[in-house]
C-alpha cells in the first residue's frame, strides 16, 4: 500500500479520526486547518523517522514566536503528513512481503531501479474506489486513472504525454532546486550533481488504469480479498467514511479504535497512525518524554519489522 | 576581443556559481521544457549534429529538462574522465548540459522583446493537441491537477535532501505555494485563450518537430527546408544550430 494513493488516505483518515477523536493539541489543529494540503504532501515523504523528533522539539520552542516567514506552521504539518507516512509504511511493508515474496528476492525495493510489486499498485487502486469513491471525493479526480486521463474534459483541449512532459520537467526542475548543493558549484560540478539525485518518474501509471479496469482476480483474492485489506465496515473506517463525506455518524471513535486491532489491514494502519498522532501531540505539550515518544513512534523497529497497532 | 580573452571569458562564466534561485513566478518554465523537447525531436534530422550530443539529448529527457535549471552554459562543452565515474553517467551529464544551452539559447531569441511569458506557456501547450476544444478555467486546472498528481504518483515517494531538514522543509513549502499558484495561472491562461505574438502553431519548425513527436514520414531535408515564421520557431533553430555545432 506504499504507493502514493494510499499514503494519501490514511494520511487524510487519520486526521479526519484524530481531529474528530478531541485528542490532537491546538497547534495541530491550527496547522491542519490551515495547512492539510502541505501536510498530505508531506504524506507522500520518505525518512520522517530521522527528524520527527527534532522538529517536534523545534516547533515547539518556537510556537509561540511563530511569524508567516519562518514556515513553522508548515513544518509541523509536514512533520504530521510524515508520520502517517511511516505508520503506512509500517503496517505494510511487512505485508509486502508476505504476499509477494518471490518479488522481494530479485528486486529491489523502494528504489528506483524497481518496479513496484503489483500488490502495492493494486492497494492503490482500491483505495481510490473506495476511500475516495474513484475520483468522487477529493483530492484525487474521476478519470484520474484513466489511460491518457482520456475522460477527462482537459483530455479535449489538452494532450496528455505533452502536458506531462512539461509539467513534469517543471516539477523536477523546480523541485531540485531545493537541494541547494546540487548547484552549489560550477557548471562542471552542477551537471555531474544533477543527475545524481533528482526525483525520477519511474511508476507506470499505465499498471494502474489496468488494474482499475481489469483486475486480475487471482491478485484480488490473494492481495485483497485473503489478507483482509480494506473492510468498509470496521469502525475507524466507517466513521472516516461519514466525516469525509460530511454525514451524521453513529460510530463512537474509542471503540472503533479499540477494536481496530483485530481488523482489516487498513484499519489497522490507520490505528498505528492515530497512534503516532497522539504522540507527537503528546510530545508537543510536554506531556510525555522523548524516550516514551520514541517507542511510541516505534523508532526502534524497523519498517520492515512493522510498527504498534494492537496497544 | 581574442579568442584567448573569449576563451578566458568563458572559462570565468563557467567558474561561477551556475545556478540562480529559482523563484516565482514559474512562468516561462513550461517554454523552456518545450524547447528543450522541441530540440530533442528536431536534432535526430539534422545532420551537423554532434553524435554525442544528439544521443545525449534523445535518451535522457529528464536530464535534458534539468539542465534548464542552470544559468551558465558552454560551447563545445563534454564531461570530463572522472574519478567517480561509476557515479556519473557522462552522458547524462551531458544531457543536462546540452538542455541548459538550448535553454539559454532558445531565451536569448525570446528575450529580444518583452513578452507575456504565461501566455506563451499556455499557447504552447494548448498548441500540442491536434485540435484544442475550448474549456473553462476549472476544467484545464482539473486536468493540470491531475498531470500534477501524476507526477507524485510516478515518483513514487518524495525523497528530502537530509543535509539541512529545515532548509529544505521551508523550500519545498515555497515550492509547493509556487506550483500550485503557477497551475492556476496557467489554467487562467488557457482559458483567456489569448495565444501568443511569439508563436505560431503554423511555425514550420514548431509542426517539423510534432511529425517526429507523431512518428510521421520526415527527412533530414525537412529540416533544411524548414523556415521558422514566429520567435519560437526561431529560437528553436538558433537552439539548435547552437547544441549541434557548438
Amino acid at each position: 500500500m506504499s504507493e502514493h494513493i494510499a499514503h494519501v488516505a490514511v494520511f487524510e483518515d487519520c486526521c479526519r479520526l484524530g481531529l474528530h477523536s478531541g485528542r490532537l493539541n491546538k497547534a495541530f489543529r491550527t496547522v491542519l486547518e490551515r495547512h492539510w494540503d502541505f501536510a498530505r504532501f508531506g504524506s507522500t515523504s520518505r525518512s520522517g523517522d530521522r527528524h520527527s523528533i527534532a522538529i517536534l522539539k523545534y516547533a515547539r520552542e518556537r510556537w509561540d514566536k511563530r511569524d508567516e516567514g519562518d514556515y513553522l506552521e508548515e513544518k509541523l504539518a509536514f512533520l504530521i503528513g510524515w508520520r502517517c507516512h511511516q505508520a503506512a509504511d509500517r503496517r505494510f511493508k511487512p505485508v509486502y512481503r508476505e504476499l509477494d515474496p518471490e518479488y522481494y528476492k530479485t528486486q529491489k525495493p523502494d528504489s528506483e531501479s524497481g518496479a513496484p510489486t503489483d500488490v502495492r499498485i493494486l492497494h492503490d487502486v482500491v483505495v481510490y474506489r473506495e476511500v475516495y469513491g474513484s475520483g468522487e471525493w477529493p483530492p484525487f479526480p474521476k478519470g484520474l486513472l484513466d489511460d491518457r486521463l482520456d475522460s477527462m474534459h482537459g483530455a479535449r483541449a489538452l494532450d496528455f504525454e505533452a502536458a506531462f512532459d512539461a509539467v513534469g520537467g517543471v516539477w523536477q526542475r523546480t523541485l531540485q532546486a531545493q537541494l541547494p548543493k546540487t548547484f552549489a558549484g560550477d557548471f562542471e560540478s552542477s551537471t555531474r550533481l544533477i543527475p545524481r539525485r533528482y526525483q525520477r518518474f519511474y511508476v507506470d501509471v499505465q499498471r494502474y488504469s489496468e488494474m482499475f479496469r481489469n483486475a486480475d482476480p487471482d491478485q484480488v483474492f490473494r492481495y485483497i480479498i485473503q489478507p483482509n485489506f480494506y473492510d468498509p465496515k470496521d469502525g475507524l473506517i466507517s466513521l472516516a467514511r461519514d466525516l469525509q463525506r460530511k454525514r451524521a455518524t453513529k460510530v463512537a471513535f474509542d471503540p472503533a479504535y479499540e477494536a481496530a486491532a483485530g481488523q482489516s489491514q487498513y484499519t489497522q494502519s490507520l490505528k498505528m497512525g492515530l497512534r503516532y498522532l497522539f504522540a507527537a501531540s503528546d510530545f508537543f505539550d510536554g506531556k510525555i518524554s522523548e524516550p516514551e515518544t520514541r517507542k511510541l513512534f516505534d523508532l526502534d523497529k524497523k519498517h520492515t519489522e512493522g510498527g504498534t497497532f494492537t496497544q | 576581443m581574442t579568442r584567448r580573452e573569449a576563451l578566458q571569458l568563458a572559462a570565468a562564466a563557467l567558474a561561477a556559481p551556475s545556478f540562480a534561485a529559482q523563484k516565482a513566478p514559474w512562468s516561462g518554465y513550461v517554454t523552456s521544457a518545450f524547447a528543450v523537447d522541441d530540440v530533442r525531436r528536431l536534432i535526430v534530422l539534422d545532420p551537423k549534429a554532434d553524435a554525442a550530443v544528439r544521443t545525449a539529448l534523445t535518451t535522457h529527457p529528464a536530464a535534458a529538462k534539468l539542465g534548464c535549471a542552470l544559468t551558465t552554459t558552454a560551447s563545445n562543452w563534454r564531461p570530463k574522465p572522472e574519478a567517480d565515474a561509476a557515479l556519473t553517467d557522462p552522458v547524462e551529464q551531458l544531457a543536462v548540459a546540452a538542455g541548459a544551452m538550448v535553454n539559454s539559447a532558445a531565451l536569448e531569441i525570446l528575450g529580444k522583446q518583452s513578452y507575456d511569458a504565461l501566455a506563451l506557456d499556455a499557447a504552447l501547450l494548448s498548441a500540442r493537441h491536434p485540435s484544442p476544444a475550448k474549456l473553462t478555467r476549472t476544467e484545464y486546472l482539473e486536468f493540470l491537477k491531475a498531470v500534477d498528481i501524476r507526477c507524485q504518483i510516478e515518483l513514487h515517494t518524495l525523497d528530502p535532501e537530509e543535509s539541512d531538514i529545515h532548509a529544505w522543509l521551508a523550500g519545498t513549502a515555497r515550492w509547493y505555494r509556487d506550483g500550485q499558484n503557477y497551475l492556476g495561472e496557467l489554467a487562467a491562461a488557457l482559458a483567456a485563450g489569448a495565444g501568443s505574438p511569439l508563436f505560431d502553431a503554423s511555425d514550420p519548425l514548431f509542426r517539423l518537430s510534432e511529425r517526429v513527436r507523431r512518428a510521421e514520414p520526415v527527412t533530414k531535408a525537412d529540416l533544411q527546408a524548414a523556415k521558422p515564421s514566429s520567435a519560437y520557431g526561431r529560437a528553436l533553430r538558433h537552439a539548435l544550430d547552437q547544441v549541434s555545432t557548438g
